[in-house]
C-alpha cells in the first residue's frame, strides 16, 4: 500500500518536473538556447513564493500569480538583454553565459538566504487529506497536480490558438519568415523566454510545497528537466508530461526504496533509456515531431 | 624524405618560444614562492584545463561533466594503495587506467550525442558516480577516504607530489601540442569545423572524438590523483564536486578555448583573482559568474583569442602554415585558414 502511495506522489510531483522540462525545451526549441541556469531559476521561483509568504500571509494562488508575473518579467529582459546577443548556429555562448548566470544567482541566494534547507509551509492546507478506496491523499498534491495539468493545457491552447504562440512556433522554424510578416523576432524571442522562465519558477514554487529546497538544490532540477526533455522529445507537450511523470515516479519510488539515493534512480532510469535508445529500440513517447 | 634545413629551423621555431615561456614560468613557480602548496594547485588545476580544452576547445564537445574523472583518479589512487597495497607509482597506473576505462564506457552512452545532449549527458552520469560513490561502503560512502600513509616517505612527501605535478603540468601542455600537430589533432579540429568536409576526406569523426574523450579523462584523472594525494583524503561532495568543473570552465573560458596559450593565461588570472578575494568566497563566485557573462558577450573567443585574432601570434603554433622561403617573412601573414575564416564570418552573421 505504502509503494502505491509512493507511486501517486511521484505522478504528483512529475507533473512538475514534466513543467520543468516543458520551460527548458521551449527555450531550447525556439531559441536553441540550453539555459544553463534553468534550475536557478526554478530554485528562484520557491525563494521568491517563500519571501512574499513571509512578509504578508497571502493565498497561496495569489503568491503562484505573483510569482508567475515577476518570472515573466525577469525571462524577458534576460532575454531581451543578454541572450538575444549571443544566439546563433553555435549554441555554446548562450549556455556558457546561463552557466555564469547560474553560478551568479546560486551564490546571492547564498548570501541573501544562508544555505539552510528550507520548506515552504501553508498550515492547515499541507495536512488536509481525502481518502479514496482505502489511500489517503493529500488535498495540496491534488492542487498541485491539477494546476501542472492545467498549465499544461494552456500552453497547448497557447501554441495551437493564438497569435503569439503560432509566432513561437514559427521562430523554431524560420525566424527569417516570421520577420518577413512583421513579428519582431527579439520579442518574440523575449515573450518565449518569459514564457519559459515563468513555467520555471511557477513549479519551482509549487515544488517547494511538497518539498525542500535550498540554494544548491538548483543542479539536481536542472538535470531533472534535462532528461524530461531528452526522453519526452523537443516539442512535444505529452511526451513532456509522460517524461515527467515518469521521472517523478521512479524518483520517489526510489527514494522509498533506499532514502539517501537523491535523483539516482532517475538518474539510472535516464541513462537505460538512452542506452536503449541507442539500440533503437522505439519507445511509445520517444517520437518528434515539432 | 629527409627534413631540410628550412623544415628542422621551422620545427626549432616552432618550438623555442613555447619551451623559453613553460621554463620561465616554472622557474618563478620553483624558485619564488617559499611553500610549495600554491604552485602544486596551479600547476594541477592548469593540466586540468589543459585537459578539458582538448576536449571542448579542440573537439568541440563542451563538458560540463569532467568532475567525475577527477574523483575517479582520486579515488581509484586511493582504493588501490589502501585496500591493493600498491606502491605509488603503480596506483598512479591504475589511477590512469580506470579513468580511462570510466571515459570509454561513458563514450559508449555519449559518442551519438551532440552539443548540449553531450554536456548535459556527461553531466548526468558525473552525478550518478557521484551518488553511487556516495552510496558504496567499500570506499568509505559519504564519509570519504584517508590514504593509508604509512607506505608513503613522508619527509620528502611534500617536495615528491611537487615534481609530479610538475611533470603533469609540462607533459600535459607538450603533450597536447605534439598531437595537435599530429595527423590526428588536424583530423579532430577538421572535425570540430565542419563534420560533413571532415568525413569526406575519410576522418572517422566518432572515434577522434571518443580519443580525445578518454585522452582528456586520463589527464583530469591523473590531476584528480595527485591533488589529492597531496591532501591525503577524498570525500564524494569534494572529489565529485561542480565547483572542480566550474574553475577549468572559467579557466580555458576566459583564456581563451581552442588554444593552447588561454588555459596558461586564464589560470594565471585565475589564482590572481583568488588570492585577491581570499576572504570572501562569494564575492569571488560572483565576479567568475559575471566574467563568463562579460566574455561570452564581447569576447567569445577569449583573451588569447582576442591577441591571437589581432596579432596573428602562436606561441604554441598548431595550425599549418604554407612551405615559403623563411620564417621570419612568414610568420606575421595571415594563414590561409585564418583568410578562409574571415571570408566566411560575414556570411555567417
Amino acid at each position: 500500500m505504502s509503494l502505491l502511495i509512493a507511486i501517486i506522489n511521484g505522478v504528483m510531483v512529475g507533473g512538475l518536473y514534466g513543467l520543468f522540462g516543458l520551460g527548458l525545451a521551449l527555450a531550447f526549441g525556439i531559441m536553441r538556447v540550453v539555459n544553463i541556469a534553468h534550475g536557478e531559476f526554478i530554485v528562484l521561483g520557491a525563494y521568491l513564493g517563500a519571501a512574499l509568504l513571509s512578509v504578508m500571509p497571502l493565498n497561496i494562488f495569489v503568491v503562484v500569480c505573483l510569482v508567475a508575473i515577476i518570472a515573466f518579467g525577469v525571462g524577458w529582459l534576460l532575454q531581451f538583454s543578454l541572450l538575444n546577443r549571443l544566439i546563433g548556429p553555435n549554441p555554446v555562448p548562450a549556455m556558457i553565459a546561463t552557466m555564469g548566470l547560474s553560478i551568479i544567482i546560486r551564490n546571492a541566494l547564498v548570501s541573501v538566504f544562508g544555505t539552510d534547507i528550507r520548506a515552504i509551509d501553508l498550515g492547515s492546507l499541507q495536512d488536509a487529506g481525502i481518502t479514496l478506496f482505502g489511500v489517503s491523499i493529500g488535498i495540496l498534491p491534488l492542487i498541485i497536480f491539477a494546476i501542472a495539468i492545467v498549465l499544461f493545457l494552456a500552453v497547448g491552447a497557447l501554441m495551437t490558438r493564438t497569435t503569439i504562440g503560432r509566432a513561437f512556433r514559427a521562430a523554431a522554424d524560420d525566424f527569417e519568415i516570421l520577420e518577413t510578416l512583421g513579428f519582431d523576432r527579439r520579442k518574440v524571442y523575449a515573450s518565449a523566454m518569459g514564457l519559459a522562465i515563468m513555467l520555471a519558477a511557477v513549479a519551482g514554487l509549487l515544488l517547494a510545497v511538497r518539498s525542500s529546497f535550498s540554494p544548491y538544490s538548483g543542479v539536481e532540477r536542472l538535470l531533472i528537466s534535462f532528461e524530461v526533455v531528452i526522453i519526452g522529445g523537443l516539442g512535444s507537450l505529452r511526451g513532456s508530461l509522460i517524461a515527467g511523470i515518469f521521472l517523478g515516479v521512479v524518483q520517489v519510488v526510489g527514494l522509498k526504496l533506499n532514502p539517501n539515493s537523491g535523483p539516482l534512480f532517475s538518474h539510472l532510469a535516464f541513462l537505460l533509456i538512452l542506452l536503449v535508445r541507442h539500440f533503437d529500440v522505439t519507445f511509445l513517447f520517444a517520437r518528434k515531431k515539432i | 624524405m629527409m627534413p631540410n634545413r628550412h623544415a628542422r629551423a621551422a620545427l626549432l621555431g616552432d618550438y623555442l618560444p613555447g619551451v623559453a615561456i613553460c621554463g620561465a614560468l616554472l622557474a618563478g613557480l620553483i624558485w619564488l614562492p617559499s611553500d610549495n602548496r600554491l604552485p602544486m594547485e596551479i600547476l594541477l588545476v592548469f593540466a586540468m584545463a589543459q585537459g578539458w580544452n582538448l576536449l571542448s576547445g579542440y573537439a568541440g564537445l563542451l563538458s560540463f561533466g569532467h568532475q567525475v574523472f577527477i574523483g575517479i583518479g582520486a579515488y581509484s589512487l586511493f582504493m588501490s594503495m589502501n585496500a591493493f597495497g600498491l606502491p605509488l607509482p603503480l596506483a598512479l597506473g591504475v589511477a590512469g587506467l580506470v579513468t580511462m576505462a570510466t571515459a570509454a564506457v561513458m563514450a559508449l552512452f555519449l559518442h551519438r550525442m551532440r552539443d548540449a545532449y553531450f554536456s548535459i549527458g556527461i553531466w548526468v552520469m558525473a552525478d550518478c558516480v557521484r551518488l553511487l560513490i556516495g552510496q558504496w561502503d567499500w570506499v568509505g560512502s559519504s564519509r570519504g577516504v584517508m590514504l593509508e600513509s604509512s607506505k608513503l616517505d613522508l619527509t620528502h612527501f611534500a617536495d615528491m607530489v611537487f615534481w609530479l605535478a610538475i611533470g603533469l603540468a609540462v607533459v600535459v601542455q607538450f603533450g597536447v601540442f605534439i598531437l595537435l600537430r599530429s595527423r590526428f589533432g588536424l583530423g579532430l579540429m577538421a572535425t570540430r569545423d565542419n563534420d560533413v568536409a571532415a568525413a569526406s576526406v575519410g576522418i572517422g569523426a566518432s572515434r577522434s572524438k571518443v580519443t580525445a574523450l578518454i585522452l582528456s579523462a586520463l589527464i583530469c584523472g591523473l590531476g584528480g590523483a595527485v591533488y589529492y594525494l597531496s591532501i591525503l583524503y577524498a570525500d564524494p561532495s569534494g572529489a565529485f564536486d561542480l565547483s572542480w568543473q566550474i574553475k577549468i570552465l572559467f579557466i580555458v573560458i576566459i583564456g581563451g578555448v581552442g588554444t593552447l596559450e588561454g588555459p596558461i593565461l586564464g589560470t594565471a588570472l585565475y589564482f590572481v583573482l583568488q588570492q585577491a578575494f581570499q576572504d570572501n568566497g562569494e564575492m569571488f563566485l560572483l565576479l567568475q559568474g559575471l566574467t563568463a557573462i562579460v566574455v561570452m558577450v564581447f569576447a567569445p573567443q577569449g583573451i588569447w583569442g582576442v591577441i591571437a585574432q589581432r596579432t596573428g601570434l602562436q606561441i604554441f603554433p598548431t595550425r599549418r602554415r604554407p612551405p615559403g622561403p623563411s620564417l621570419a617573412a612568414r610568420r606575421p601573414k595571415p594563414t590561409t585558414e585564418d583568410k578562409a575564416q574571415a571570408a566566411r564570418a560575414p556570411a555567417k552573421g
